[in-house]
């Protein structure tokens, strides 16, 4: 499973339902896959560096999920036939992602503060953490078991992965 | 002589930014750091010019790139701007 990234412009003066209405649509297809949607950023209107269709404004949202290929066919098909969306883009983060372990990452906080009982293993689980969030950080944020062996170079495994992430990128352009 | 002073005086050691500080980010989704890098017409600067290194000016072109598509970086910059 690879790590997927979409923006999806609306046009700005979009009402919130039909925006929620295609949003789980999208978000419908990444489970359908098999995939899992980590989060919906939404950045709300901002200006355009350049207009779009004539607009001057666009309605962002950001999409993290893991999945397959096809997930990503699927959701842009549904993106191009919708005139209300002025523009998408995906980019693959990260391959073999693990959604499970990025989920966890997302909500450390809560985590971290929740439990408090087992004192003894809390410590080691929170070194571990720690651990796995810096070697996570630093190579791009693979899994858990990857970030351990990744540990001896994180800087140009870093840079591998991101360069990766380029032949697809400009294949799924359009 | 009059060609060396001069050399001498207009060369600067340029340093890749991104290399002498690594929390610096080459990220489609911080287009302020990017705007650096762009003229105001919105081409992307040289490395000859900006002192970036060859691996970091090759993604720092992809984001501006992929920045640009999503219109966070305009393709054709206003010069008015």
């Amino acid at each position: 499973m690879n790590r997927y990234e979409t923006f999806i412009i609306f046009e700005a003066d979009l009402a919130e339902e039909d925006r929620k209405t295609i949003l789980d649509r999208v978000g419908s297809l990444v489970s359908d896959s098999g995939g899992t949607t980590i989060l919906f950023d939404e950045w709300g209107t901002r200006k355009l560096a350049y207009p779009i269709r004539k607009k001057n404004q666009g309605y962002y949202v950001r999409m993290d999920y893991c999945g397959r290929g096809k997930a990503v066919e699927a959701i842009e098909r549904i993106l191009r036939q919708d005139t209300r969306i002025l523009r998408f883009m995906t980019v693959r983060m990260a391959t073999d992602a693990d959604p499970e372990a990025l989920l966890a990452e997302m909500a450390p906080s809560a985590q971290e503060s929740a439990p408090e009982e087992p004192a003894g293993e809390s410590t080691e689980e929170a070194a571990k953490e720690t651990a796995g969030e810096a070697a996570g950080e630093a190579s791009g944020e693979t899994a858990g078991d990857t970030a351990g062996e990744a540990r001896e170079a994180p800087a140009s495994d870093a840079a591998a992965e991101t360069e990766t992430a380029e032949e697809p990128q400009s294949a799924g352009k359009e | 002589m009059a060609v060396m002073n001069k050399r001498r005086f207009f060369h600067r050691r340029k340093v890749c930014r991104f290399c002498a500080d690594s929390k610096l980010k080459i990220d489609y989704k911080e287009p302020n750091t990017l705007k650096y890098f762009i003229t105001e017409r919105g081409k992307i600067i040289p490395r000859r010019i900006s002192g970036t290194c060859a691996r970091h000016q090759r993604h720092l072109a992809l984001e501006i790139k992929r920045a640009r598509k999503i219109a966070f970086l305009p393709y054709v910059g206003n010069y008015e701007q």
